[in-house]
């Protein structure tokens, strides 16, 4: 899960990392106040989980204070790179003499969390890592040990950090590794850390994304929004991922939803979801699934494939009948569904498939089979 | 022969109690698997499935001696099974809980270092030696006794393609994914390696998927290492970047674990990438054809 920046620079602020004076606002006139409390030379900052905020306009300097009122209004009322935007944070501007990278990841290869320091901060750690790979410098941090001091000082040394800096860059480092960790966190990142011209070091901008699996430990976190589908889909354990094309895909394990998409792929058609309903298939999983791209108006056909190990396809037939039978009282199954549903009692679950009153429901025995006859039927719509 | 689990393995099952752990647990006799004992903290004294169980793993294995764990406990208390299961000097370890803490499996991954324990998972479907011992997930009557050995990230996938390799005429030695999630316990290459050792496979096939970077390492070590043939299948050829595909370890982040650079690996190995479980099959015929 990611956090907002300001979310994150609340978190700073109780292990007492500097962030800069700043205001949170969620209508226009909350900005002109700030911009007034700040005492001018302000920055308005959308509170979006976008990558290139600012190159896509969610960062703002208004003069005064009506200019404030302007650019959150309009920052609250069109979409960032395709998210809406409910919160701007206002923020003192900050006397920039240079910009340094500070970040912790989990390291998967290594199976331990990687810090990462450079000082030339401000750009995307990415980006940096093509154009300039030596600027960063990284230490793998034993997870029974954690991250002593000198490991810190050696790599802020080697990234060329003035030494008067160092030993507060050192506190700052190993108070965020102290986030990371007992936060369960994935990345957290403070880019750029500003050196102002007075020398104070403070965090101009925050990213914290913590482990999905461990929020259940993880009481301060605020709970996550139903945004978007994919939220919505997860909040009812069905992991769901929105793609471009028409062909809505329901299957049951991530790599076979995943393959199921490269088939669909390879024949010539376009997925237009990734959708694995996991343990849910023997339950409602089909018919939340079905909900879910129903919503997309782009959807023309759906393709359920189910390999059932575990499972009973017999079952899980019933369930499919039941979902689309019922979506057709509604009136609402107006595209072609094609089934196929291979492994444990699967002719008794290709008979009860056939007892399925809509006529929108196929069948076929193997993939090969299914995924051209949706491509088909979906191209005929 | 085959690999990790036998006919002679004896399986203790942490979790038993639970809805979960006796659903499987009971598949797994029904099998023929030797699970002599199950685990769950102040459960000691009952019986599941005629299986006893005990507090601790200590006492079970105290009268059941045992070669291998499945675990079936909840994620949150996960780590500690695997603790108790590694301290124990547990030969091998079926993790097939899904949503165990990354920073939990930071500290497993450390404490395995050294150890001879073979952990599969978190978040895998578990192993199976076809006819012989079932311990996970794996639907028993896709498996056939056979010259293939298959190793995997996922799971469903994994049923899917080994049911393809027994239509095919051809049976598995030994079958087992080692999990979905960011970091496991055992990796591609671990497994390579029994592979390569075991005189019942002919032939190994992989099933990778993107994300991380255990595919890439694989194929540079069946080059240098492995002489059988190796054919491999990879989910995720039409998936965006940036996107985790169901598995928490299936995501390309700024270029690395894509399709295409595991394609490439495995061509440079020259081990064949199939697009589709029909082709894996096919081509894991065409190494008996040849002969």
């Amino acid at each position: 899960m990611k956090l907002y920046e300001y979310q994150t620079k609340q978190f700073f602020g109780q292990i007492k990392i500097p962030v800069p004076e700043g205001i949170l606002c969620e209508r226009p006139e909350d900005a002109r106040l700030a911009f007034e409390k700040l005492g001018g030379d302000v920055v308005l900052k959308s509170q979006a989980l976008v990558g290139g905020r600012g190159k896509a306009g969610g960062i703002q300097f208004p003069k005064n204070g009506d200019e404030a009122y302007q650019m959150t209004s309009e920052l609250l009322s069109k979409p960032l790179k395709g998210v809406q935007v409910d919160k701007v944070l206002a923020e003192k501007r900050l006397d920039i003499d240079k910009e340094i990278y500070l970040g912790i990841i989990t390291e998967t290869d290594h199976a331990c969390p990687l810090l990462m320091v450079s000082a030339e901060g401000g750009v995307e750690i990415e980006e940096l890592a093509r154009t300039k790979p030596d600027a960063i410098k990284r230490i793998l941090v034993d997870p029974f040990l954690g991250l002593p001091g000198f490991k810190v000082r050696y790599a802020l040394k080697e990234a060329g950090i003035p030494t008067p800096l160092i030993d507060p860059l050192i506190r700052i480092t190993t108070e965020l590794y102290r986030l990371y960790w007992d936060m369960d966190g994935d990345l957290i990142e403070i880019n750029p850390l500003v050196i102002t011209r007075e020398g104070r070091l403070v965090a101009a901008d925050a990213k914290f994304n913590i482990d999905n699996n461990a929020l259940y430990r993880q009481s301060s976190v605020p709970k996550p929004e139903l945004k978007s589908i994919e939220a919505r889909a997860a909040a009812v354990q069905l992991s769901f991922v929105q793609l471009d094309g028409n062909i809505g895909i329901i299957s049951n394990g991530a790599g076979l939803t995943m393959a199921t998409m490269d088939h669909i792929h390879l024949e010539g058609g376009r997925p237009a979801n990734f959708m694995d309903c996991g343990q849910r298939i023997m339950e409602q999983g089909v018919k939340d699934g079905l909900n879910f791209l129903l919503e997309n108006p782009k959807v023309n056909a759906i393709f359920i494939n189910i390999f059932a190990g575990g499972p009973r396809c017999d079952v899980i037939a019933g369930k499919i009948v039941e979902a689309v039978d019922e979506l057709e009282a509604q009136g609402r199954m107006k595209i072609p569904i094609v089934a196929c549903l291979q492994g444990r009692f699967m002719e008794e679950g290709r008979r009860i498939l056939s007892t399925g009153k809509s006529k929108m429901m196929h069948q076929a025995e193997t993939i090969e089979e299914a995924v051209r006859k949706v491509i088909e039927l979906g191209a005929r719509k | 022969m085959s690999i990790l689990v036998n006919k002679e393995t004896r399986v203790i099952a942490q979790g038993i109690t639970g809805n979960f752990g006796s659903f499987h647990s009971q598949r797994m006799i029904e099998y023929g698997t030797k699970v002599v004992a199950g685990v769950t903290p102040n459960k000691g004294g009952a019986m599941v499935n005629g299986i006893p169980v005990y507090d601790t793993l200590k006492e079970a294995l105290k009268y059941h001696p045992a070669d291998a764990t499945i675990t079936f406990v909840p994620a949150p208390f996960v780590k500690e099974a695997f603790m108790e299961a590694i301290e124990a000097e547990i030969q091998v370890i079926a993790g097939v809980i899904e949503g165990m803490p990354v920073k939990d499996m930071m500290v497993i991954y450390q404490m395995l270092k050294g150890t001879k324990t073979v952990l599969l998972g978190p978040n895998s479907p578990g192993i199976i030696t076809p006819e012989e011992c079932s311990m996970g997930f794996m639907p028993g009557h896709v498996y056939k006794k056979g010259p293939v050995g298959i190793v995997s990230r996922s799971g469903t996938f994994s049923y899917q393609v080994a049911d393809a390799v027994t239509r095919a005429g051809l049976g598995q030695s030994t079958c087992l994914g080692i999990g979905g999630d960011p970091i496991t316990g055992v990796t591609f290459i671990d497994i390579l390696k029994l592979f390569q050792k075991d005189p019942e496979t002919k032939a190994i096939l992989l099933i990778g998927e993107i994300g991380r970077k255990a595919e890439e390492d694989a194929a540079e070590f069946i080059q240098s290492e492995v002489t059988k043939p190796v054919v491999a299948i990879i989910a995720g050829m039409s998936a965006p970047e940036g996107k985790t595909m169901g598995h928490a370890g299936a995501i390309i982040t700024g270029g690395r674990g894509s399709y295409a650079s595991k394609v490439e690996a495995f061509k440079k190995a020259k081990v064949p990438v199939a697009k589709t479980t029909q082709e894996a099959a096919q081509l894991v015929s065409q190494v008996f054809n040849k002969d």
